[in-house]
């Protein structure tokens, strides 16, 4: 029976305007899962609150069993973190930067971060300010790494770097979990990045939970139906998101469950952008 | 053990690693008793999920072809050759029944069957 | 308690690059001072001082994104804000025994009498002024970040100011005002006490500011 890594339960976040609704996942030990949703749907919102850096208003968050809030630091040793966007101050060097990062560690291992500056060329004395982004984000990986952490947050790591540093952070990652005791939370929308390596999803929409399970349970679970003008029924259209009518015909996403009844029309795997895609469109009443 | 998985192939990915497992301890590239890659090695080389080869392993194993022991992985089971041997001869009885059974509704007699059988069996080799 | 030191302490390496210019300028600011005014005079220059400058590790934090450092590391909210609290404490501190020093120092020198009253006022009446800004400012700060809260914050050292310099243009409170400088050890624990009191109150609304701060 694997352990539970990150559990949340419950969580609801109001602000204005915008409100994170009962989300509510597990993260087995061992396994990577892809949080997505597009722009503005929560992602952040929700890693912010497993970091205590929000307050929820609702729910339990646990992280190898033990709550986020009254074990803070405790849990918090075991977590790495990297963000988009590079957090140490401008004018440190990468050394500057260890030694900054590892006051806070019991068990920092300074040979691992010097392994890791070594592997990924970052040089040693340089500013990080004046770093590439590539750079300035396996910093913050190595960081990340040189704690012993159970269990790696990243949010939206990638965005921004050219397609050979993403795949060389998919490699980093996967041997990251190779010996089965990490763990990855993996908030993105380059969702090609996922396809691949992501064993679990959740998917979140507008601050609704659409979806948490397997990546096969959640392809499976859709189909993207494809027709002529006339094979649009009042019925079909009840049950599709995302409907794209033009004058050659109409595309939509459609559960798979209901999908039999349409083999009339074409029926394909939907990708996961499909379902991310026409999910936010909306149209289907839930 | 090599693989190579497809991602234009009509089969899922777990399926074609459970074929060409298959195949291999047919062929005895897969030996007797040999370990296979762990899971997670596995998921790292050929890039996909650990979900995906850990269901794979485990209907190759519920199907016998492979065991696993615990904290060493997993092995080709002695008797994994024989049991496709095994699996695939009754896919040919099969073929062949259906095949008998096509033949009875012209109907062939026994001795066209067969005959038949020998001609085609003949351009096989050729 | 121990994180709070922890944060504290990765406050002092976030300053580490402005520490010459900070040094600099501090000299300045005390060579003019001591000039010829009172030790508790300077000493009040000197937390005004420090108070002015220590800002700058905000304007720090927002540039650099350094919230989402602490949110990652293994402290607690309340341990980034008494962190913090404690930096500011540290440089002020640094910066009154400095002066006092100094004084010491241009006073053998001079062979001028020293005043330990003077010193006492100094440090408590710099105490009291120190508290008084930056328990305005930090929970400012730590609300609305250093951009925003820059234009806010200001009012604090003008309120101090003023404080300061009114009584001497107001006759009937400079009366007032020199009968109770006379109490010399009143004020120097009241100055002491109330400075705290005032600390305090301010650590916790900043906490509570901090965590609503989206």
């Amino acid at each position: 029976m694997t352990e539970k890594c990150l559990e949340l339960k419950g969580v609801s976040k109001s602000f204005q305007g915008f409100r994170l609704n009962h989300i509510s996942f597990t993260l087995p030990q061992g396994y990577i899962m892809g949080l997505v949703g597009s722009n503005g749907a929560g992602k952040t919102t929700t890693i912010r609150l497993i970091l205590n850096m929000l307050e929820k208003n609702e729910g339990e968050i646990l992280v190898f069993g033990k709550d986020n809030v009254l074990h803070e630091k405790a849990v918090k040793q075991e977590i790495g973190v990297v963000f988009d966007h590079m957090f140490y101050v401008d004018s440190w060097t990468v050394r500057d930067t260890e030694k900054a990062i590892s006051i806070f560690y019991d068990d920092w291992q300074h040979n691992t971060f010097d392994d890791m500056i070594r592997r990924f060329c970052l040089p040693q004395n340089k500013k990080v300010g004046e770093l590439s982004r590539g750079m300035q984000m396996k910093l913050m990986l190595a960081c990340a790494f040189s704690h012993n952490a159970k269990l790696l947050i990243l949010d939206e790591p990638t965005s921004g770097l050219d397609p050979v540093t993403r795949d060389e952070f998919l490699e980093i990652l996967q041997d990251y979990i190779k010996d089965g005791e990490r763990s990855v939370l993996f908030s993105t929308h380059i969702t090609s990045d996922l396809e691949q390596v992501a064993d679990y999803i959740t998917f979140i929409n507008q601050g609704n939970m659409i979806f948490t399970g397997s990546m096969e349970d959640l392809i499976n679970s859709y189909r993207l139906v494809k027709g002529r003008p006339q094979d649009l029924t009042p019925e079909l259209e009840k049950n599709i998101a995302g409907l794209r009518k033009t004058n050659m015909g109409f595309e939509g996403l459609i559960a798979a469950n209901e999908a039999v009844q349409y083999g009339h029309c074409i029926l394909d795997t939907a990708t996961i952008d499909d379902i991310i895609i026409c999910m936010s469109k909306g149209g289907i009443k839930k | 053990m090599h693989i190579v998985i497809s991602n234009s192939s009509d089969l899922p990915i777990y399926a074609q690693i459970k074929e060409q497992v298959k195949e291999q301890i047919l062929t005895g590239e897969l030996a007797e008793n040999e370990t296979l890659p762990s899971l997670r090695q596995l998921a790292k080389d050929l890039k996909i999920s650990v979900l995906t080869t850990t269901r794979a392993y485990n209907e190759l194993e519920q199907e016998g072809f492979i065991t696993s022991r615990q904290g060493k992985g997993f092995f080709v089971m002695s008797s994994g050759s024989n049991l496709i041997r095994e699996q695939l001869i009754k896919e040919v009885e099969k073929n062949l029944n259906n095949a008998i059974l096509a033949a009875g509704r012209i109907p062939m007699s026994d001795d066209e069957i067969v005959s038949l059988l020998k001609l085609l069996l003949e351009v096989d080799h050729d | 308690m121990r994180a709070s030191m922890k944060v504290a302490k990765l406050d002092f390496f976030t300053m580490k690059s402005q520490l010459f210019s900070y040094l600099s300028l501090a000299a300045i600011v005390l060579m003019f001072g001591f000039m010829g005014s009172s030790v508790t005079v300077l000493c009040i220059t000197g937390a005004w001082f420090v108070a002015l400058q220590a800002s700058s590790i905000f304007a720090i934090q927002e540039k650099n994104n350094l919230d989402h450092l602490y949110g990652s590391v293994s402290v607690g909210l309340n341990d980034i804000v008494l962190g913090r609290y404690i930096f500011m404490y540290v440089n002020y501190l640094i910066t009154v025994l400095a002066v006092i020093a100094l004084y010491f120092g241009f006073a053998f020198y001079r062979n001028a009498a020293i005043s330990i009253q003077d010193i006492m006022f100094g440090f408590s009446l710099s105490f009291l002024a120190f508290s008084a800004i930056t328990g305005i400012q930090m929970p400012l700060y730590f609300k609305m970040g250093y951009t925003k809260a820059k234009m806010w914050s200001l009012i604090p050292f003008v309120a101090v100011m003023a404080f300061v310099l009114i009584p001497s243009f107001v006759s009937a409170l400079s009366g007032i005002v020199k009968s109770l400088l006379s109490h010399t050890i009143v004020l120097t624990i009241g100055g002491i006490a109330v400075g705290s009191m005032i600390q305090f109150i301010s650590y916790r609304i900043a906490v509570v500011l901090y965590l609503k701060r989206k």
